[in-house]
């Protein structure tokens, strides 16, 4: 692959590309942005591309070095990504003990740590030194969803690259050259919210994500109100599941409320929030099956408030 | 060999390159000339200020083979190597990754051992907060009597986690914010050095965006040199920092200002092609909001704000279209968003809706409407003072007279809502005056009450139909029992307390305890 293989992210790539033309590769990155479109990518492709054999402005896909990045056993190229959803001190301090070595194969050594926002206190506190002054040849690449969960000396030491949400249509191509049904392709965008990875991640579920379902569960707790709610719930059981869901009504409300079609609810923003909120709730670890059931009786009440 | 980052490559040298911080310099100078060093320095101050960079400047000052000096030589080889972090005796030790009580120990062990070839043994810590709290302890007594050869340095920029028995230790110094005109002529002279073309307002808007931390201005210089070659443009300084654009936000408000959600929203959608940070972008929208609001109140605050010349029309425009209320109801709420969108997973979302709210809020109120308000508001005050008279003049209900009435209201209330009949049957009236009925219920019913409470217009609205007159329903929780049933209660206690005092245990347990019957549970 090459740099033409990123898609969407002109700026990145340019200045990717420029940092090598013009050999000024710094000491660390940080790429942020939206989940799944394409921080990893192109932390993995940068790396290769600059320990390529060949050493030109891209990667030759055919030298060991870039086939060994390709098969993710390069000695030089490592990647750190959370346990249990963070990075601890401990894989920190390993890192830094490796980093007083000279790379094994490669020009440089290239450290990817991915998901960087969900190291710990003492986990970031670690980096700083590294960060600040690791040895020459090597490079830190930290990506993030969430900039502001890392301190602000984190990001001081890093050259900060911004990673933007995808247009609808490079999601569009994409999804059409997966030879995904036509009239799919809309309500994927809808889910997406501008990523790819979260696009893809729909593509795979096999769980009824059908605007037809949601519809049909709306229109369950309107007719039979508040004993229908917890029959929905049961079937939510962990996390994943209870975003499944919260995801589609959001798509779903989200268009009422461009649209402002027909909707079985009088205030389409009101319950746009109301879900969005429950997201909220779900994202920060609150149990699934009662915030999806306080988010629905919510919803019915506003449904006969109005 | 790698490139080095310019932060690291222009690491001030000595006590001159250090840019914004002279209070500190020049102490440590003087300190310094006149023999007066301490044995332990702490340093604190926000990122990108210059502790790392003086701690190792004040190490070369005590090291450096030309003898004590305020001015290192940086020639000598003390100097280089501490320069290179190899030096035996200046041990910069990363406090964040080393913070056991295992680690001070080892420092306490070599402290005592004179410096291989130095004059001075320098321990550096660096982010020295990390360290844990058994580390802080174990490293109190060295602190305070180190042998005469040893010199403590902390850095830290979260002086709060520090004991205080560790700051009641050293010499404190606080590195300030560098102010813009600071790293402004810093950008520059670095500009000149690596030989970049770059013209005075991509420089201030550097400064301006590093926030007083000269590290982050060096990053973005180093940033926007990769992104551009030699020669650098606004233009490219903008796409890096991904700054919004001005006129943007004006057509933003525009669309605020006509109310039209549609061209607002398309705005947005906008903005996310060209994948521009939505964070971003509500933080640059209260400024903005705050710019016109600012503006509006009068227009010589020009100057705390910044717009080009070239924008000074529209926004002379635009501020006067808007209402003031208008623009703080903006600037409130998108405070708001702003709040909600840092750590969402919705970012999008909630900018759109924030757009619809913002276009339907009925929120303005104009000042003349607000005086006729507040006339209306006067009147019903007035009114009252008349009833009163009346009041008086009208025969007065007393509490046998009024009970007839009471219960005409009652079948009243039945017709429209039995339970809160049932509910009045129990209440007692207590009182009643002009114009107030007090009525009370006992302690155990305050559920009752509430549920009074909550209907208090419509037993008002009842009370004034049957008898022709404004009464205040006031209902109340009686202590004394209501009737005899409640009484009969109270008798029945007494019974069992004379039957528990005769109880031979109870006696006892009274007897040696001095006291008395005072409840009974259960």
């Amino acid at each position: 692959m090459g740099w033409d293989d990123i898609l969407g992210q002109p700026y990145a790539v340019k200045i990717l590309q420029n940092s090598i033309r013009f050999r000024r590769i710094p000491q660390a990155f940080l790429f942020f942005g939206e989940k799944g479109v394409g921080k990893r990518l192109t932390a993995t492709h940068y790396a290769k591309v600059i320990n390529c054999e060949k050493g030109g402005l891209d990667c030759c896909d055919d030298c060991l070095s870039c086939q060994m990045v390709d098969n993710n056993n390069h000695p030089d190229v490592r990647s750190i990504s959370p346990e249990n959803g963070r990075i601890s001190i401990s894989e920190i301090r390993s890192l830094k003990k490796e980093t007083g070595l000279t790379p094994v194969y490669s020009r440089r050594k290239v450290y990817i740590i991915s998901e960087a926002d969900k190291m710990t206190e003492e986990a970031q506190n670690s980096l700083l030194k590294t960060l600040e002054e690791p040895p020459l040849d090597t490079l830190l690449i930290l990506t993030a969803t969430f900039r502001n969960n890392l301190f602000p000396t984190i990001i001081s030491r890093c050259q900060q690259i911004r990673f933007s949400t995808l247009s609808n249509k490079i999601i569009e191509e994409v999804l059409e050259n997966l030879g995904v049904r036509k009239d799919r392709i809309p309500y994927l965008i809808t889910l997406s919210g501008g990523s790819l990875g979260r696009a893809k991640e729909y593509l795979n579920r096999k769980v009824p994500i059908e605007e037809e379902w949601v519809l049909d569960l709306i229109d369950r707790v309107n007719r039979y109100g508040v004993n229908e709610i917890f029959k929905i719930s049961q079937q939510i059981l962990d996390k994943k599941r209870g975003m499944d869901v919260l995801d589609v009504l959001v798509a779903y409300f989200h268009r009422c409320v461009k649209n402002e079609s027909d909707l079985p609810f009088a205030n389409p923003i009101y319950a746009l929030e109301i879900v969005l909120e429950a997201k909220e709730w779900l994202f920060k670890n609150a149990n699934p099956r009662l915030v999806i059931e306080v988010m629905f009786m919510r919803l019915l009440e506003d449904a006969k408030d109005v | 060999m790698g490139y080095i980052v310019l932060s690291r490559r222009y690491r001030p040298k000595d006590f001159r390159e250090v840019v914004g911080q002279s209070h500190v310099t020049t102490t440590l100078a003087n300190a310094i000339l006149e023999n007066r060093i301490s044995h332990a320095y702490l340093f604190s101050g926000p990122r990108g200020t210059g502790k790392t960079t003086v701690a190792r400047i004040l190490s070369k000052c005590l090291s450096c083979e030309k003898g004590v000096t305020s001015s290192p030589c940086n020639v000598c080889s003390a100097c280089c190597e501490i320069d290179d972090g190899s030096s035996l005796d200046v041990i910069e030790i990363d406090g964040a990754s080393h913070r056991g009580i295992d680690e001070i120990r080892d420092i306490r062990e070599k402290v005592k051992y004179a410096p291989a070839r130095s004059r001075y043994k320098v321990y550096i810590i660096d982010e020295v907060h990390m360290l844990t709290e058994p580390a802080f302890n174990a490293l109190l007594k060295t602190l305070e009597e180190p042998p005469k050869h040893v010199v403590f340095i902390f850095a830290t920029t979260q002086l709060a986690k520090v004991p205080i028995t560790i700051q009641s230790r050293c010499q404190r110094f606080d590195f300030k914010r560098i102010t813009e005109g600071d790293i402004f002529n810093r950008l520059e002279s670095i500009a000149h050095l690596e030989h970049v073309e770059i013209d005075k307002k991509t420089l201030s808007l550097i400064s301006k965006h590093a926030d007083g931390s000269l590290r982050d201005a060096e990053v973005l210089l180093d940033q926007s040199i990769s992104f551009s070659g030699g020669k650098i443009s606004l233009e490219d300084v903008t796409t890096v920092l991904g700054v919004i654009k001005k006129d943007l936000l004006f057509r933003f408000s525009q669309t605020l200002l006509t109310r039209d959600t549609n061209q607002g929203l398309r705005i947005i959608d906008e903005l996310v092609e060209n994948g521009v940070d939505l964070i971003q972008f509500t933080r640059d929208l209260i400024r903005h909001f705050r710019d016109l609001l600012f503006f509006r109140i009068d227009k010589r605050n020009l100057e705390l704000i910044d717009v080009d010349e070239a924008l000074v029309p529209i926004l002379t425009k635009q501020s006067s279209e808007f209402t003031s209320n208008r623009l703080l109801n903006i600037v409130d709420y998108l405070i708001e968003v702003n709040e909600k969108i840092q750590n969402s997973p919705n970012s999008k979302f909630l900018l759109e809706i924030a757009v619809i709210r913002l276009n339907n809020i009925k929120d303005e109120i104009p000042s003349q409407d607000l005086f006729q308000r507040v006339e209306l508001e006067k009147v019903p005050a007035e009114r009252d003072k008349e009833s009163k008279v009346e009041v008086k003049e009208a025969p007065l209900y007393d509490l046998e007279g009024f009970s007839k009435i009471w219960e005409q209201v009652l079948e009243r209330i039945k017709k429209e809502k039995p339970s809160l009949e049932s509910v009045l049957r129990n209440a007692k009236i207590v009182e009643i005056t002009d114009n107030v009925v007090t009525i009370g219920f006992n302690k155990e019913s305050s559920f009752s009450k509430q549920m009074v409470e909550k209907n208090k217009d419509l037993i008002e609205e009842v009370i004034r139909k049957v008898t022709d007159k404004d009464f205040i329903l006031k209902p109340v929780l009686i202590h004394e029992e209501l009737d005899e049933k409640s009484s009969l209660k109270l008798d029945k206690k007494d019974e069992l307390s004379t039957i528990l005092e005769a109880e031979p245990m109870v006696k006892k347990a009274m007897e040696i305890f001095k006291g008395r019957i005072v409840k009974i549970g259960g």
